[in-house]
């Protein structure tokens, strides 16, 4: 028995090990599916009006909403018609550790777009999303020293951020704004740092590219082109440590894409 | 009970411990193994009617749990458990004596996310090098590369001794279940 096959034969044995023969409970993996169908119909709703009322309003390769950082720069045929305003971004300053209560901007419900900045103080700077129990919903910062970036806040169905809890020694800024803020993506993107792009594409190759040190992780709300298969939010394209490049399916939007970078990425669709 | 549920119940139960335990080695940890295949289990579920080439699901639905686990990966707090400590290992019977099984879940999270995901894919979800790509949606050949280079990584780790070449051609390898039966 050469050494692969013992190994082979070990990790069988181990994972057996671990987990025995488990029985399914079919019935409360279709309980779950029946679930997972009302949250998905209830995210690409919102999604979906989102991308419709920032198509009405008729951008082409700039910036939208108001980062208070040079956001992602994105190009792409231009969309145009009545606008829809989007409701006003809320902003939250202070200094030191915090807990703020804080509202968002299309409601306790819908998914928001959340950029944090602080002043560059060394130290951890962490930033959780905390529901109105203070139960945490998600970690959205956690690195030491400066940051500046966008995350999605509350991506699914019954995640409902009341409060966030601060932990940096310096000053911060954070900033609430409506996903419908988020950059239009049709062809290609480059940006740095956590960004998120809105895309109402079709489904095709979407070629990425990352230099960077730290995890890379590109999430997106469309269904990945793949079958279905992780079909709804939280579908990850790419999740590598550092430098990446390479091209993966997209599904067809209308959708959010978030990319986590602690360096610089580009996106091009590639059809 | 409908067909498509009659259906989809004989697959999960044909695929489920298979599953679970790809999950387990993916994520260190056993009920959150069972979680990860549940939900894979239940998007596969509402994919269902647009599976139209049933024969492909096993890759199908391995893409889901590796795409569910991933998720999970990303979340800080939760990537830290996969260092937890795996039920009850220990050198039992069956052992050649040459692997130290409880070094094995360690040696495995020191591999890279894609070595991992595709030796664990190969060995313990008896996937071929086909299905292995199509659920991850790499080449072949990258299958191939990344398996030899997690064997070599984990005969390092676990001082084995070599029994050919660091990295053999890819195109001559075949692990797993397809040494004796070739591609499925």
């Amino acid at each position: 028995m050469s050494s692969d096959d013992t190994i082979s034969d070990e990790l069988r044995r181990l994972a057996l090990q671990g987990v025995g023969s488990p029985v399914p409970d079919t019935e409360r993996i279709l309980r779950r599916a029946r679930h997972l169908r009302t949250r998905r119909a209830a995210t690409g709703a919102i999604v979906a009006v989102c991308v419709a009322a920032v198509v009405g309003v008729g951008l082409s390769g700039r910036t939208v909403g108001a980062h208070p950082r040079p956001g992602p720069i994105a190009t792409g045929p231009t969309p145009s018609d009545t606008p829809t305003p989007a409701p006003k971004p809320l902003t939250y300053k202070g200094r030191g550790d915090a807990v703020l209560n804080i509202a968002k901007p299309d409601g306790l419900d819908a998914p928001a777009l959340i950029t944090i900045s602080g002043d560059g103080s060394s130290g951890n700077f962490a930033v959780t999303s905390l529901d109105s129990s203070l139960r945490m919903v998600d970690r959205l910062v956690n690195t030491i020293g400066a940051y500046s970036g966008t995350r999605v806040l509350d991506p699914l169905q019954g995640q409902q951020t009341a409060r966030l809890k601060i932990e940096y020694p310096g000053t911060w800024t954070v900033v609430i704004h409506s996903i419908r803020t988020a950059t239009p993506f049709s062809t290609t993107a480059a940006g740095t740092g956590d960004s998120v792009l809105l895309y109402a594409g079709d489904a095709g190759s979407l070629a990425v590219t990352n230099r960077g040190s730290s995890n890379f992780a590109v999430t997106t709300s469309a269904d990945n082109g793949v079958g279905g298969v992780g079909a709804g939010w939280e579908t990850v394209l790419v999740n590598e440590t550092g430098d990446y490049t390479g091209t993966v399916a997209l599904g067809a939007g209308p959708a959010l894409i978030e990319i986590q970078s602690d360096g610089t990425w580009t996106l091009k669709f590639t059809g | 009970m409908s067909s498509r549920e009659d259906e989809f119940s004989e697959f999960v139960r044909g695929a489920y411990p298979r599953l679970v335990r790809t999950a387990y080695l993916l994520c260190g940890n056993a009920a959150q193994a069972e979680d990860l295949v549940q939900e894979a289990l239940a998007r596969t579920y509402l994919a269902w009617p647009r599976i139209r080439d049933k024969s492909a699901l096993d890759a199908y639905v391995h893409r889901a749990v590796v795409n569910q686990t991933k998720s999970w990966w990303r979340r800080p707090a939760r990537r830290e458990r996969f260092v937890d400590p795996p039920e009850q290992v220990s050198a039992g019977p069956g052992l050649t004596g040459i692997v130290d099984r409880s070094a094995l879940l360690p040696a495995l999270k020191a591999l890279s996310v894609g070595q991992r995901t595709t030796v664990v894919l190969r060995y313990v979800g008896d996937l071929t090098e086909a299905q292995t790509a199509q659920a991850l949606g790499i080449s072949v050949g990258t299958v191939k590369s990344q398996t030899s280079r997690a064997l070599v990584a984990l005969r390092v780790s676990l001082g084995v001794e070599m029994s050919g070449p660091e990295v053999e051609p890819a195109s001559d390898r075949s692990p797993g279940t397809a040494d004796q039966g070739g591609e499925r």
